[in-house]
């Protein structure tokens, strides 16, 4: 019984190989991929210095943190004490900073004051942070209420009013 | 009709092979769904070996910042460390994908991925080990036909993945003149426990 199992196993293997046609080169010609999507270049910053407001919106993942209608998230790689930012280059089209002009950021909603405040990023500019995390957009999200860069690459997490992850990770 | 030794050794030469190039397609396969707009990401693909040749790909530390080379497999099948696997986790892009140093998701820390440094497009930029951002720096195409090993494009730069030696780096198309550069650029990418080599 055994015997006739691994005879099968051999019998299929056998099939996979002469199948394969693997007397070929390895060198195979580059075949693209059909109907990938590329992402736009960005003709201008996704986020600019401007007054900011913090806000609190319902989503599928509860009480979440927003500013201009859209869901905030930190960087589990960045880090809070000291505060500091390490998204840089490309991850800035991806995650793009909330950024102060540096007047006063206006609260609505049961946000903590003493919570919120500031970073000095490497380009000169001010981005806000909650809890001493740095806050940013996801360039996914579209409407109000949209959490699609929760847990994106395993390091984002959508925010909650005293700037933890709405998702323990 | 071929005869029992023939086949025998045939059946030796292109089983690791077919192995390999079976383990791509499934992976690949799974891969080639767009990526829908849901909150809670899919699951990975863990325990995967980039192999080319006998070596694996291998951060040279298990911290941010390191550069990745390829060495010489340690252990076989399962008993492939940690330090020479990773998750493949689905981008943002239809069939792309990250590649999670699996120790950094087994600390329950910063989660650490294959990045281009300085997120650079030239050719020649060295690959190193950072905190995964779901950036297209961070995410990879398999690019070419059959079940063989696969070019890995860089999203972002569309340059290959290359083994260099010491290290890896992103790089364009070698010439033809060149088939020993294209054979540094071709990689299988399958769960450890299809390996047969091993030290």
């Amino acid at each position: 019984m055994r015997r006739d199992t691994r005879a099968g196993a051999a019998a299929a293997l056998l099939v996979l190989a002469l199948g394969t046609g693997c007397g070929q080169g390895s060198a195979t010609p580059p075949v693209p991929l059909p109907a990938v999507e590329t992402a736009a270049p960005t003709a201008e910053p996704l986020s600019r210095p401007g007054p900011v407001q913090l806000a609190l919106a319902r989503t599928a993942l509860g009480e979440t943190l927003t500013s201009d209608g859209r869901t905030l998230y930190r960087f589990e790689a960045d880090s809070a004490d000291p505060p500091r930012s390490i998204c840089e280059n490309d991850c800035l089209e991806v995650w793009p900073p909330v950024l102060s002009d540096g007047s006063p950021v206006s609260l609505d909603g049961a946000i903590d004051r003493s919570l919120v405040g500031t970073i000095q990023r490497s380009d000169g500019t001010t981005q806000v942070t909650l809890g001493g995390w740095p806050l940013y957009w996801f360039v996914d999200d579209k409407t109000p209420g949209d959490v699609t860069g929760e847990g994106v690459g395993g390091n984002w997490s959508a925010v909650g009013d005293d700037g933890k992850p709405l998702v323990r990770k | 009709m071929i005869s029992r030794t023939t086949l025998g050794a045939r059946v030796r030469r292109c089983l690791t092979v077919t192995l390999l190039g079976t383990a791509v397609l499934a992976v690949s396969a799974g891969l080639a769904t767009p990526a829908s707009a849901q909150p809670r990401p899919l699951p990975d693909n863990p325990n995967r070996v980039v192999s080319i040749d006998d070596e694996l790909l291998e951060p040279r530390a298990s911290t941010a910042g390191a550069p990745l080379r390829f060495a010489t497999r340690i252990g076989r099948a399962n008993d492939t460390p940690d330090s020479q696997t990773w998750a493949q986790r689905r981008g943002r892009l239809g069939g792309t994908f990250a590649l999670v140093h699996t120790p950094s998701i087994a600390a329950a820390g910063v989660q650490l991925c294959a990045d281009v440094e300085g997120d650079s497009r030239e050719a020649g930029a060295r690959l190193v080990l950072r905190p995964c951002d779901g950036t297209d720096s961070q995410l990879w195409r398999p690019l070419g036909g059959g079940s063989g090993p696969r070019f890995l494009q860089n999203v972002q730069s569309e340059l290959n993945m290359e083994r260099v030696p010491g290290g890896v780096v992103q790089n364009d198309f070698a010439p033809r003149e060149e088939p020993e550069r294209s054979n540094n650029q071709l990689f299988s990418v399958s769960p450890k426990s299809f390996g047969i080599g091993g030290a």
